[in-house]
């Protein structure tokens, strides 16, 4: 496909998107207050940033997102490695991470503040379960689809135990646990609204929910849309990132 | 390839009128447009969320069970002020017991109701954790609010200022009510003011104490209110003068019958018997639900200087006394 069409076609959609929006608030079907025209939001933008917010909440927002997201990778992803190389130990706890993985973390809140409190750490943990699951599966997913001719070839070749783990399934599966990780990067991102409900006083979701208070619709869709924008920006990071990581691999 | 793009773009386009049309052709008919063309009597919808100053609303509601003679009342909970005040203003509901701050905000940001009565009167109280003897030890501190938009912050800014603090000597927190005991109880938070019966709660679990009622501070003090949509009470005065009728005789029987009034309060809240013994305890009145003029100014000048209002809602246009006094003078 041609460059100017990867480019062109976004923003078509884009246009049309902000007309029929355009157009659907200026209709008067519903009050400026409740349905906010495109015009009011970039207005809301203007009094954010004049008001000096607004980098400041973006900023705390991604430390606690990827505070929450990079643990759940070191936790995540030793643990599918182990799981998934031992075939019993897997078999014992899977039943369990699948009873615990369509579980919301929001319905854990009145756990989650018990043991956390509130304030950073909250935050912090909520995004960590929304990332942990995916990574965590792709992982072991990844450790136990590693072709067996490998294995078999490196036990015949005398390597031990350690020496398979290590220089066969790890890298085999590593480009598998990126893909994963890519995965939780979008389904932590959305959770960061959750994860600052609970007695945060800063952030991208606490603007959202302050904004809902003061029946502010306007700057609702301000942090709906920087959310949505600064997750497109991360999604495409890290995109490159896994494609760097596939052809050192050796994954098309 | 350039057809294949405007092809493209095309069923986009094609596409989000679709959509767009969809969306207006949902638009719901508002209550009033059935207003005499049917005998059927219409159905008018109020919120309420599970708390003691919305007693009189569920007590209504049982006593006059399909007795209503020029409407049906459908009570509808919610969980939150958020999600209430978004069904009140766009139209999902017709009315509701409501924070009067925050029918205020909606009537600054032209979206108008109408307070036709209050909830209660008086009864909420600052919770803290038994180690703080006063005002002054909460120096530092986290304290917790249900949000800036509401009379408890008024009385928080008001409390420290008169125990010579401001509101920055303490950490105060926004938090949904119902969370507020167990973060006292675990320590995250030293105190908490906010409406009942989440202090009585904190109070009867052995880690709270009440340091202080809120008409120590503000004689005859309101929180909640009947609001309604103003087109609603223009379509169906009869209705609303009935509703209104019983709304009054309700605060006067939960005066009278109080244990039998938390009898009834089960079948809409899931709040604790002993729970609302204690609460009452503490001074709630629903005697006189008739709201005054000085009620909402005081509301209002206050908001305003704390910068949470603007102060240019004329509060006597959003006041409509005329049905509960009314309704007074029939049961008096």
């Amino acid at each position: 496909m041609k460059r100017v069409e990867k480019y062109l076609l976004p923003l078509v959609t884009f246009f049309i998107l902000v007309a029929a929006w355009q157009v659907t608030a200026s209709a008067g079907l519903y009050p400026s207050q409740l349905l906010p025209s495109p015009l009011d939001v970039v207005k809301g933008v203007a009094e954010l940033v004049g008001g000096g917010q607004l980098w400041p909440y973006i900023g705390v927002s991604l430390l606690r997102y990827f505070g929450g997201y990079l643990a759940a990778a070191l936790v995540a992803i030793p643990l599918g490695l182990v799981f998934g190389w031992y075939s019993k130990l897997w078999l014992a706890v899977d039943p369990l991470m699948q009873v615990l993985r369509p579980i919301s973390p929001i319905a854990w809140f009145p756990l989650i503040s018990l043991w956390f409190g509130i304030g950073d750490l909250p935050a912090v943990v909520i995004i960590f379960l929304s990332a942990f699951y995916p990574i965590l599966l792709t992982t072991v997913a990844a450790v136990r689809n590693v072709d067996p001719v490998y294995l078999k070839v490196a036990r015949n070749f005398g390597a031990s135990e350690s020496n398979v783990l290590w220089q066969i399934v790890v890298p085999a599966a590593f480009p598998y646990i990126t893909m994963g990780m890519h995965i939780a990067l979008g389904s932590a991102w959305a959770f960061l609204v959750a994860g600052e409900m609970l007695g945060v006083r800063s952030g991208l979701g606490y603007l959202i929910i302050d904004s809902r208070n003061f029946l502010r619709t306007d700057l609702v869709l301000v942090g709906i849309l920087l959310i949505g924008i600064l997750g497109l920006i991360i999604d495409r990071l890290i995109g490159r990132a896994e494609k760097w990581v596939h052809k050192q691999w050796g994954v098309v | 390839m350039n057809k294949k793009i405007s092809k493209i773009i095309l069923a986009m386009v094609v596409l989000v009128l679709a959509l767009a049309l969809a969306g207006c052709g949902g638009k719901k008919t508002a209550p009033g447009e059935t207003e005499g063309q049917a005998k059927e009597k219409p159905v008018i919808k109020i919120g309420y969320l599970p708390v003691t100053h919305h007693l009189p609303l569920v007590v209504a509601d049982k006593l006059n069970k399909d007795k209503y003679q020029n409407f049906e009342l459908e009570l509808v909970k919610f969980s939150s002020w958020p999600e209430l005040t978004e069904a009140l203003n766009s139209g999902q509901i017709q009315g509701a017991m409501h924070m009067l701050e925050l029918a205020m905000l909606s009537a600054e940001r032209g979206i108008p109701g109408e307070i036709l009565a209050l909830g209660h009167r008086n009864g909420d109280v600052f919770t803290v954790a038994p180690e703080i003897k006063s005002i002054k030890d909460l120096k530092g501190k986290r304290v917790a609010i249900p949000s800036r938009m509401s009379a408890h912050y008024i009385l928080l800014n008001q409390l420290l200022k008169d125990n010579g603090l401001t509101i920055d000597d303490v950490q105060w927190v926004e938090m949904p009510p119902p969370d507020m005991p167990a973060a006292l109880a675990r320590g995250d938070i030293k105190g908490y003011l906010v409406g009942e019966p989440f202090g009585a709660k904190a109070v009867l679990g052995g880690y709270g104490k009440m340091l202080l009622r809120t008409q120590d501070l503000w004689p005859n003090w309101v929180c909640c209110g009947l609001v309604m949509n103003p087109e609603t009470i223009k379509a169906y005065p009869g209705a609303t003068q009935e509703f209104v009728d019983s709304v009054a005789a309700a605060g006067n029987f939960i005066e009278s019958n109080r244990s039998e009034a938390i009898k009834i309060a089960q079948d809409y809240m899931k709040i604790d018997e002993k729970i609302w013994a204690k609460s009452f305890e503490w001074g709630i009145s629903y005697a006189d639900l008739k709201p005054t003029q000085e009620d909402l100014q005081k509301l209002q000048t206050n908001l305003a200087a704390l910068k949470l209002l603007k102060g240019t809602v004329t509060t006597d246009k959003m006041l409509n006394d005329t049905f509960v006094t009314k309704a007074y003078e029939k049961v008096k």
